[in-house]
């Protein structure tokens, strides 16, 4: 079990004597340090079942066009603001495949809300691979081909998953489909600023002196330059004919740029520590050179702090990318986001008579979770200390 | 024999549209002056002496007699008014000595509020006189800004029921007469009217406001378009003749009709432009300030010599500066006066020198404090709604909250009421001399065809926006887009985009241009009302459905009107000014909606911009007669109608639907709230909100 | 250790100015200036604004003058303490900092304290007691903390606290104690409105806490130096607490610069809903209507105290671990 033993002289763990186990620790002393952490990581029941879901995620907003039933533009005449479609299976008293009711929406008078009266006469069965609304699959392939729906064209009544907006579109096609700018634009600026604030902060770390008083003080200037006067003039700055996608993507880039300063910092900080460790001086002395005393022997001591970091600095994306939003700096409509689609139920009309319009929010919070769960699992199993 | 004369008007002209129309006959005369009623005089009116102008108009009223305002008025009390009450706080000043008392403060002819005078009696059936006391509650969202206190707490100098084109009487100025050739009017002082701080207002602060801050090039560089004739930039200059402490004249060399309705309402413009408290602002003014005192006060701002014209602005307090605290114990002649602008709040005090009293002799306002307190955004005002926070509001309102405002009505305790907006919703603006980045041949060959902008017109789906953006409160605009080009017709505006050279279309199904490339538009939108992302959502959808590609982007308001005004925006959707409303029709501000540099070109009179087409100077014709004709005459009716006509005819700018209705909320215990009319009217009636028993 | 801190000191005066240059730079950077911002919305509120107006407001608000000498003149009025004029509020820029700056620290102070109070155990408890029911709940609390929208639940919590409860949440008094003077009351009242926003911000603080502090002490306790600890007999408590928290609270305290200015900048999104009077409203909508000097103010101001809270952190990290002090040197 315990193979790091050897990496890590003077650990408590006694070495095991058991012989059925040594064979397959026999695999544990070869194994790379990744083939370790998967090893660990297989065991975090959690953690897997979240990555299983985040797959999902992934692939259904890289699918979106596939697992929706309509495209994010369009519009449903006299089903605007409506509630999530009951999925039904009896019908008259009898058990039937999934079906829906038509619905008409009426305004009452008195309340000036919108009631929605199911036709229980006439059962509209779901529809599984069907034919729908003509799409390009990942831009390329033409198709019409959907997971789910009710039919084709707009004289057959529609199901909404996540009911409408005010405009009369499918809040859970809109939501997959933000999911594609939401998912993706944190792991581009994520993994950016990532890269930079280790090898910056390595670098200054590990080398000192003037390698270091050069790159903290541009931290220092880069970490007190204020951003969001920032993002506004660089908006206002970006290419006239950028789409609002382009342009968000874009400061996301330039702020990352900027952005990588407090992990910089601790990196660099982690590194002054750990290069007196024994370990890092006996490597130096048996005449390592730096790059490989940095990767090989420095890298792993913290690399559970690294990666809580980017577990955080996912779901911390996209809240700013809501957040952003929510403030009118950040992805406007018709651009699709979660942040969009959240700035349009920041508004009490949906919190007190719409709650559906607020589903995008749980998926925001459900894909923090979920990140974290991944990031909970790795930091165990990268933790060289750990069994 | 100013005053018999002018008791006269009063009394005869009962009916208070009616003069407009009736000048009609011909003479291009601007309005007769309109009272309300006779209530006015103090004395019972005795009708002495007679003035030409009036004896020859008054008996023409009766052809206007179907005006609300006009029949429906309730005969006043004819008696006299010699005796004033006042609010509680300030008869305990005036006990204490620290005010002088009410009928020294009040001019010798105060304005008369009754039934039918500040909003008809159309939207206002039951008019009563108040009672005092109470604070008003409302709250804002900008800095130092509360746009529904600014409206409420604004005075012009003149003024009409329910803010409307007919029926202009006195205001902060007591009446006015205008010539026989409509080139010459005669305005008439309130004598006895006292600025905030005691001290009178006379025809001398008219004199300073004209002679040393409009005619003074160091303060106003250019002679506002708007008092020149025809309010246009090649009008010509009024000039002015002080007669007597209490008189004044302007005279034009051509008729301008439309001064009555620019004093009255027109782009909010207060007293302040005219009127200015001479005593105080002349410490500041480098002609009459005390060299050493001015030198002073220019090294306390921080100021060099040569700057005092920087220093005097920064003193004067125009009428939209009311909520600022730089503005406190500024002499003003609002209902109430700011008296602190600090812990997030702003509040308002009754002026105790106000000048207008109610039917009983009550002097206004009758409501002793308005408090503001400052929110972050729209949504918190609309929580503090809900919460039951705030007694009055207009502007943080949305038709989309209305079922939200019904739910809590009851318990919150306040009654929503629909009212008409004074803008029309957002329109499609196509501008035609955008030569940006973005602009290609294509755009200037099309956006300059009639057709081309039927044709986006009739891709547009105005049902569907009436119901899903407005839930149904609005309109076709049949007046200004006309039935044709108002229907939505897919298939027609795809054949004529067809017929027009639009032809050629991609795989996607998009319209190509002459480079082969997709045609598209650019629209950038500025976000400045709830309905105009979404509105501009539709539009873009509707556009791509007939084969238009769109770009649509939301970018900064500041950006956008910087973008606006630079002639760099090619498309945009926003707002303009309700049709009857005066601002809006063949103005400059409606030609920047057709070609942003033509506008310019006008404005700055062919010195920056582009020389517009025949048909843009024919529609800066029409603008320019309008404003010389007296607004409510037949005349000016008629131009009106051209107006339209020539709207319809070129389409400068797409609007997509009229007579918007927009919510406001009042407390249920206040009294005197409009039931119809335009909402900003009733915003400007807040002196005559009263609380029916304590909150 | 006192030359360490004299040489940072110094190499602060040419960041200060560098900062300066730029901040002021990305606040001109837009297009238009106040007075454009001021006239459109002028007009858009229906009045007619006209090329005199533009004149008076440039010249009043001094806008007329080139940029590099309003820059010059911003700055050494700066340095002389007076931060300028507001250009929305028309009022002296230092008025608004001083009503603003003190209630936001209050805030986010308390915020912070509470998310320390509550994060250090939980996180200590959860790192000790690895993979139990406490350390699944307290993850699970933090993710919830890390993962949710603060605007959303600020509203959602707002709207029922004033439809359910009938508590009318916003801003820090209720009406008729903004202006009363300080009262055992109005200090009560103050408490119950800043239950929501610590809630909140609070939440979103804990959650970050709670996860470095259990990951880095996770670290601590399978190093060598632990195992001796505890080999030589010393309780779990002093094993604990003598070196492993110090040591894991490392990075937490390296990021205490970047929370000094966030104490004073405040949470923005919150406040917004909540309108709480921070000053991260404030600069929010002094950016965008180009209110330069109020901006220039705030940003001045963050800036500083990040370069300060770089330098103080530096010095506690210092002062807490040798090796960095030396960090500079290389043997």
């Amino acid at each position: 079990m315990s193979a790091q033993t050897l990496n890590v002289p003077g650990t408590p763990t006694p070495i095991p004597v058991d012989p059925q186990a040594q064979d397959k620790d026999d695999k544990f002393y070869y194994a790379t340090q990744w083939n370790l952490i998967w090893w660990k990581f297989k065991r975090h029941k959690l953690a897997i079942i979240s990555v299983f879901f985040l797959a999902l995620l992934y692939l259904s907003a890289i699918f979106a066009e596939f697992v929706t039933p309509y495209n994010v533009a369009t519009r449903f005449e006299g089903q605007q603001q409506g509630p999530p479609t009951p999925i039904r299976f009896i019908h008259q008293g009898s058990l039937r495949g999934p079906f829906i009711y038509a619905v008409k929406r009426k305004a009452d008078p008195k309340t000036f809300k919108f009631i929605f009266t199911p036709d229980e006469t006439k059962p509209i069965p779901i529809q599984f691979f069907s034919q729908g609304d003509p799409y390009k699959l990942l831009g390329l392939f033409p198709s019409s081909l959907h997971l789910f729906s009710t039919g084709v064209g707009k004289t057959a009544p529609p199901v909404f998953l996540f009911g409408t907006d005010r405009l009369g579109r499918d809040i859970f096609s809109r939501t997959i489909h933000g999911a594609r700018i939401s998912l993706a634009i944190p792991l581009v600026g994520v993994a950016l600023s990532f890269l930079i604030g280790v090898v910056l902060g390595g670098l200054s770390g590990y080398f000192g002196g003037v390698v270091d008083e050069i790159v903290q003080r541009l931290i220092d200037f880069l970490s007190a330059i204020p951003q969001l006067p920032l993002w506004i003039a660089l908006s206002a700055a970006l290419p006239r004919d950028w789409s609002t996608e382009k342009t968000f993507f874009a400061i996301t880039i330039l702020l990352s740029i900027i952005g990588w300063t407090g992990l910089a910092r601790v990196v660099r900080g982690k590194l002054l520590q750990l290069r007196e460790e024994d370990y890092a001086l006996a490597a130096q002395a048996a005449g390592a050179g730096q790059w490989r005393i940095i990767l090989k022997h420095l890298l792993p001591g913290f690399t559970s702090h690294l990666i809580v970091s980017i577990t955080n600095g996912i779901p911390a994306g996209i809240l700013a990318e809501t957040s952003l939003s929510f403030i009118g700096v950040g992805m406007q409509p018709p651009a699709v986001s979660w942040g969009v689609l959240l700035q349009d139920a920041q508004n009490l009309v949906s919190v007190a008579q719409q709650p559906w319009q607020l589903i995008p929010g749980l998926f925001v919070i459900a894909t923090g979770l979920l990140f974290s769960f991944v990031g909970d699992g790795l930091r165990d199993a990268a933790d060289p200390y750990t069994r | 024999m100013q005053q018999p004369s002018r008791l006269y008007k009063m009394a005869a002209l009962f009916v208070v549209a009616s003069v407009l129309a009736g000048c009609s006959g011909g003479t291009p005369a601007p309005a007769a002056p309109a009272a309300p009623a006779a209530t006015e005089a103090p004395a019972a009116a005795a009708p002495a002496a007679t003035e030409a102008s009036v004896a020859t108009e008054a008996p023409a009223a009766t052809e206007a007699a179907a005006a609300p305002a006009a029949t429906e008025a309730p005969a006043a009390p004819v008696a006299a008014m010699t005796k004033y009450q006042e609010a509680p706080m300030l008869a305990e000043m005036v006990k204490a000595g620290k005010l002088p008392p009410v009928e020294e403060r009040l001019p010798k002819m105060p304005f008369v509020v009754g039934p039918g005078v500040i909003l008809s009696t159309a939207d206002l059936p039951d008019w009563k006189p108040g009672k005092y006391g109470g604070t008003l509650r409302s709250a804002h969202s900008s800095a130092n800004w509360s746009p529904d206190f600014f409206v409420m707490d604004n005075e012009s100098l003149l003024m009409a029921p329910g803010i409307g084109t007919e029926g202009v009487q006195g205001n902060v100025l007591e009446s006015f007469d205008v010539s026989a050739d409509g080139k010459t009017i005669t305005f008439h002082m309130r004598e006895g009217l006292k600025w905030s701080d005691g001290e009178p207002v006379t025809s001398e602060d008219v004199r300073f406001t004209y002679e040393d801050m409009l005619k003074n090039e160091k303060l106003t560089p250019v002679f506002p378009s708007r008092w020149k004739s025809g309010a246009s930039p090649d009008g010509v200059e009024p000039t002015l003749t002080f007669v007597d402490p209490f008189t004044f004249q302007m005279s034009y060399e051509q008729p301008y009709g439309g001064i009555l309705r620019q004093f009255t309402i027109e782009s909010w413009v207060g007293y302040t432009e005219w009127l200015n408290p001479a005593h105080y602002l002349k410490k500041f003014h480098e002609k009459y300030a005390d060299k050493a005192e001015l030198a002073a006060a220019l090294t306390e701002a921080k100021l060099k010599e040569d700057e005092w014209p920087a220093l005097f602005n920064q003193k004067r307090c125009q009428n939209w500066d009311v909520n600022q605290p730089r503005c406190l114990n500024y002499p003003s002649l609002y209902p109430w006066l700011l008296t602190s602008a600090d812990n997030s709040q702003l509040q308002f005090e009754r002026n105790p020198y106000y000048f207008k009293v109610d039917t009983e002799g009550q002097q206004l306002p009758y409501i002793d404090k308005l408090v503001s307190t400052q929110v972050q955004d729209v949504e918190a005002v609309n929580l503090k709604v809900l919460a039951g926070e705030i007694d009055f509001l207009r502007e943080s309102t949305a038709l989309i909250k209305v079922p939200l405002y019904k739910e809590n009505e009851e318990k919150a305790g306040f009654n929503v009421v629909l009212l008409d907006m004074h803008v029309d919703s957002t329109g499609l603006e196509l501008n035609q001399t955008y030569t940006g980045t973005a602009a290609t041949e294509d755009w200037k060959k099309y956006s300059a065809d009639p057709l081309f902008r039927k044709a986006l017109s009739m891709a547009i789906n105005r049902p569907e926006i009436i119901e899903t953006i407005y839930f149904g409160y609005a309109a076709l605009p049949l007046k200004s887009v006309g039935d044709e080009a108002s229907a939505y017709n897919p298939e027609a505006a795809a054949k004529l985009l067809d017929e027009i050279g639009l032809t050629n279309k991609d795989a996607d199904g998009m319209r190509l241009g002459a480079d082969g490339k997709p045609f598209q538009i650019l629209i950038e939108h500025g976000g400045h009302a709830p309905d105009i992302a979404p509105v501009a959502e539709i539009v873009a959808e509707d556009l791509k459905a007939v084969g238009i590609s769109v770009l649509l982007k939301k970018i900064d308001s500041t950006l956008w009107g910087t973008r606006r005004s630079t002639n760099d925006l090619m498309s945009t959707v926003f707002w303009s000014h309700d049709q009857g409303w005066m601002g809006g029709l063949g103005t400059t501000d409606n030609i920047g909606r057709a070609g942003m540099a033509w506008a310019n070109y006008i404005s700055s009179q062919g010195k920056n911009g582009e020389k517009p087409p025949e048909w843009i100077t024919k529609g800066a014709d029409i603008s320019a007669q309008w404003w010389s004709a007296v607004p409510g005459s037949a005349e000016w009716q008629k131009i009106t109608e051209d107006a339209f006509a020539w709207e319809r005819d070129n389409l400068p700018f797409i609007n997509i639907v009229e007579g918007v209705k927009y919510p406001m909320i009042a407390n249920k215990k206040l009294g005197n709230v409009a039931t119809g009319g335009y909402a900003i009217a009733l915003n400007f009636a807040g002196e005559q909100l009263y609380w029916t028993e304590q909150p | 250790m006192l030359a360490f801190i004299i040489r940072r000191v110094i190499t602060l005066v040419p960041i200060l100015i560098l900062i300066s240059i730029v901040s002021f730079a990305v606040i001109e950077l837009p297009p238009g200036d106040w007075v454009s911002f001021r006239i459109e919305s002028l007009r858009q509120s229906g009045l007619q604004v006209g090329e005199d107006e533009i004149y008076r407001l440039t010249s009043q608000y001094g806008l007329d003058k080139p940029a590099y000498v309003r820059y010059v003149s911003w700055v050494t009025n700066m340095l002389q303490g007076d931060f300028g004029y507001s250009f929305q509020w028309n009022e002296p820029v230092n008025k608004i900092l001083a009503e603003r700056v003190p209630r936001t620290m209050a805030i986010s102070l308390m915020s912070l304290v509470l998310a320390w109070i509550i994060s250090t155990p939980i996180g200590i408890i959860s790192a000790v007691k690895q993979y139990s029911a406490i350390d699944y709940a307290s993850t699970f609390l933090s993710f919830i903390g890390l993962a949710t929208p603060g605007f959303l639940l600020a509203l959602i919590l707002a709207y029922f606290s004033i439809t359910v409860i009938g508590f009318s949440p916003l801003g820090l008094f209720s009406q008729q104690y903004l202006d009363a003077p300080f009262s055992l009351a109005k200090l009560l009242d103050l408490g119950k409105h800043l239950v929501l926003p610590l809630l909140i911000v609070g939440l979103t603080g804990t959650g970050v806490a709670i996860r470095v502090l259990r990951a880095n002490l996770l670290d601590e306790l399978k190093k060598q130096y632990v195992v001796t600890a505890r080999a030589k007999g010393l309780s779990e408590y002093q094993v604990l607490m003598r070196y492993p928290v110090r040591m894991a609270i490392n990075p937490l305290i390296s990021t205490i610069g970047f929370v000094l200015p966030g104490l004073v900048g405040g949470e923005v999104v919150v406040s917004i809903v909540l309108s709480l009077e921070t000053t991260g409203p404030v600069l929010l909508r002094a950016v965008q209507s180009q209110d330069l000097y109020l901006a220039g103010g705030i940003v001045m101001m963050l800036s500083t105290l990040t370069v300060i809270g770089t330098l103080l952190s530096d010095i506690a990290l210092a002062a807490l671990d040798p090796r960095i002090r030396f960090g500079g040197v290389r043997k």
